[in-house]
């Protein structure tokens, strides 16, 4: 039961570490280059092979983040595949002639670095071609042998990175809206109070809003950056880049809530309702967050009578010239952020089912 | 400014051509056992980042990750794959580990390097039956040395070729002024927006990442510069208080652009508009003129309150209305604090 308990207390952890399963894909991608090439020299064990094969892939498959396009990112691996060739054959075949390993070395990496593949591919092609100095077979016919190594690495690289797009992609999209609403949901809970009293000591406000600044590029990245192959996977982007819009609306709305903790007791005095009503969006943004996760039509709760109430007593606060601007700020807040929510639950009422 | 910049490029290849030549040369004319461990180390650390504060961290990270790593992979082969070879099996494990808390951790090279020198001299051993009987103890101390005299060589090489074409304190420039070029553009858009009632879409939205961008861009500059060997560590409160108010006018001008998706009621006259206009003119120019750095400064706060005269503050303006204008004088002020600490920036 303990195990259970901690396996989903890491899940937990680990979502809220990496809400858009970047790292998992990241990891994943470096990996599976790695165990394929592991697999070939299990397998077939190639005469001479070395720790270059099975290294190699992995490493440059790190590469393939730094562009959001195809092209690109088949661009960027393939300049550090080539860089990496030329380099080890050359130092293959001038093996004997230690001063002209020197030159050949300092050669490839100058002009690497100052070629237009730019300095990411480079520097990893760099740090590959010193690696087989070390390599204890020498020789051109050594040289062309890694060079068949390296296209196969190559090709692993490929196929590693179109089946972690195939397989993650819609699952990191679900899941960095996912992260991206509970972030704004809990930013809201510890400035307003509402919720669990726990949730509400457990971060400062200043280090949630951090992170829904972090989440919210990463989301970006992911959902309307990122060009996806499959076809899909287009569609999956483009149903959850309308539900990112509502969430950047609602991290925005909640900009106007940051002094809510000084007017705390003004706004208790005045408007005692708004209390109810931060209680009622935690739990409209709750239903959202289930609704996300289940991709099921969120449950709508009619809550117009307490709002209007809360109207006529914001209202009448401010015809008593009671409240001052930065209390109307977070009136302001609340008011833009129950549009928006309402939006989005009209909005996953015919499209929940869809992502 | 482009020349610059490619010189600067130039300048830093040969720098790292240098370096791991000579990590080369003394490995293989001195012929150390794992001599290519310096070239490498020299090698991976330039992998993670050009900029010299990066190096001198990764430098550290690195020799301390190997450290690590290589009494990991000694413990590892020791008591548990020479009891049972089979635990040699989850090596791809820890090839997956390496990479996942890698990312995990923002890119923290030092657990990378710990995985990965593990690793590597697992998959080594495991590989090369020349060197299943190794004593890794043994090969893990010539590591370690190579590791070390790897780091001397890039350090030297960091201090003594072309030291700053590797310093960020030019891009950290750069970077300012096209952050203020973009704040400039934005206020603009949203301010034309607002005064024509219309909605902002969702394909606005680059616009507004690319000025937070550069913030997060910026900042993660800054934290490489606080890592440079010479750094006047009594200017880091004056870049504080930048970066500070590069993070207020993000959220100001997120403000903005809410208010004007929620308008509330407009009750403005001509007149209102054409003070919103020029105040948003003001407001952009002051932002272009942060940007070319101009020694003469008349307040924007200024400014802007004479264009509004208490407009702001009428009586029959809706809350949004009110909330904008203030949202701008917030920025103006900003603007004046940034160029207030522009100018005790010694290099901006």
């Amino acid at each position: 039961m303990k195990i259970l308990t901690f396996s989903r207390d890491l899940r937990t952890y680990l979502l809220r570490c990496d809400p858009g399963l970047l790292c998992l894909a990241g990891a994943l991608r470096c990996t599976l280059p790695s165990l394929g090439a592991l697999f070939v020299w299990v397998y077939f064990k190639p005469p001479h092979s070395d720790i270059l094969l099975l290294m190699t892939p992995g490493f440059l498959a790190i590469l393939a983040d730094l562009h959001h396009d195809w092209k690109g990112k088949i661009r960027i691996v393939f300049a550090a595949f080539l860089i990496i060739a030329i380099g080890q054959f050359g130092i293959s075949v001038l093996y004997q002639t230690k001063f002209l390993i020197l030159i050949w070395l300092f050669l490839v990496t100058f002009l690497s670095f100052i070629s237009p593949s730019g300095r990411q591919p480079a520097a990893y092609a760099s740090a590959m071609c010193v690696i087989s100095l070390s390599f204890s077979d020498q020789g051109w016919h050594m040289g062309v042998n890694r060079i068949i190594e390296l296209i196969i690495g190559f090709i692993a690289v490929l196929i590693s990175l179109f089946a972690v797009s195939f397989t993650l992609s819609r699952f990191q999209m679900r899941s960095i809206l996912r992260g991206f609403l509970s972030e704004i949901r809990f930013y809201f809970m510890s400035v307003t109070g509402s919720g669990k009293p726990a949730v509400f000591f457990a971060r400062q406000a200043e280090e949630i809003l951090r992170n829904i600044a972090s989440v919210s590029l990463k989301a970006n990245n992911i959902i309307k950056k990122e060009e996806y192959f499959y076809r899909e996977n287009i569609l999956s982007s483009e149903k959850a880049s309308l539900i990112l819009n509502y969430l950047h609306s609602f991290s925005r709305d909640t900009l106007f809530l940051e002094n809510f903790r000084e007017q705390r007791e003004l706004i208790e005095k005045y408007i005692p309702l708004t209390f109810p009503v931060s209680e009622s969006i935690t739990q409209r943004l709750a239903g959202l967050l289930e609704s996300l996760k289940k991709s099921f039509p969120p449950s709508i709760t009619d809550c117009s009578a307490l709002y209007e109430k809360w109207r006529e007593e914001y209202q009448g606060a401010k015809n008593r010239k009671e409240l001052p601007p930065s209390a109307e700020e977070i009136v302001y807040g609340f008011e833009c952020l129950i549009k928006d929510i309402c939006e989005m639950e009209k909005h996953l009422q015919n499209k929940a089912s869809e992502l | 400014m482009a020349a610059d910049k490619n010189t600067r490029k130039y300048h830093e290849a040969f720098k790292i051509a240098v370096a791991i030549t000579a990590g080369t040369f003394i490995y293989q004319f001195f012929q150390l056992p794992y001599g290519h461990w310096m070239p490498l180390a020299i090698a991976f650390i330039y992998v993670g980042g050009k900029t010299q504060g990066l190096v001198m961290k990764r430098a550290n990270d690195r020799f301390l990750g190997n450290l690590f790593g290589l009494l990991f992979a000694g413990l590892f082969a020791s008591l548990l794959m020479s009891w049972d070879y089979r635990w040699g099996y989850i090596l791809p494990a820890i090839w997956f580990g390496a990479f996942y808390f890698y990312f995990l951790m923002d890119y923290w090279y030092f657990i990378r390097q710990v995985f990965l020198s593990a690793f590597a001299v697992l998959l080594v051993a495991i590989m090369n039956p020349a060197h299943e009987n190794l004593n890794l103890w043994e090969t893990m101390f010539d590591r370690m040395i190579c590791v070390v005299f790897g780091g001397i060589v890039l350090l030297i090489c960091e201090f003594t070729i072309f030291r700053e074409s590797t310093s960020v304190k030019s891009d950290i420039i750069e970077m300012a002024g096209k952050f203020f070029y973009d704040c400039s553009e934005y206020i603009i858009s949203v301010s034309e927006r607002y005064l024509k009632k219309e909605n902002i879409r969702y394909e606005f939205w680059p616009e507004l990442a690319s000025v937070s961008e550069k913030y997060s861009a910026g900042k993660k500059l800054y934290s490489s510069l606080e890592n440079e060997l010479g750094h006047d560590i009594t200017q880091n409160v004056h870049y504080e208080k930048f970066y500070d108010q590069m993070r207020k006018i993000c959220g100001l001008l997120r403000s903005m652009k809410c208010i004007v998706n929620h308008p509330g009621e407009y009750n403005m006259t001509e007149g209102d508009s054409m003070k919103i206009r020029k105040a948003s003119d003001v407001l952009s120019k002051s932002f272009k003129a942060l940007l070319e750095q101009k020694t003469q400064w008349v307040s924007v706060r200024e400014k802007l309150l004479d264009i509004f005269r208490g407009a702001p503050y009428r009586e029959n303006a809706s809350f949004p209305e009110l909330l904008f204008t203030e949202k701008m004088m917030e920025t103006a002020d900003c603007a004046d604090k940034m160029h207030e600490i522009l100018s005790s920036l010694p290099h901006a």
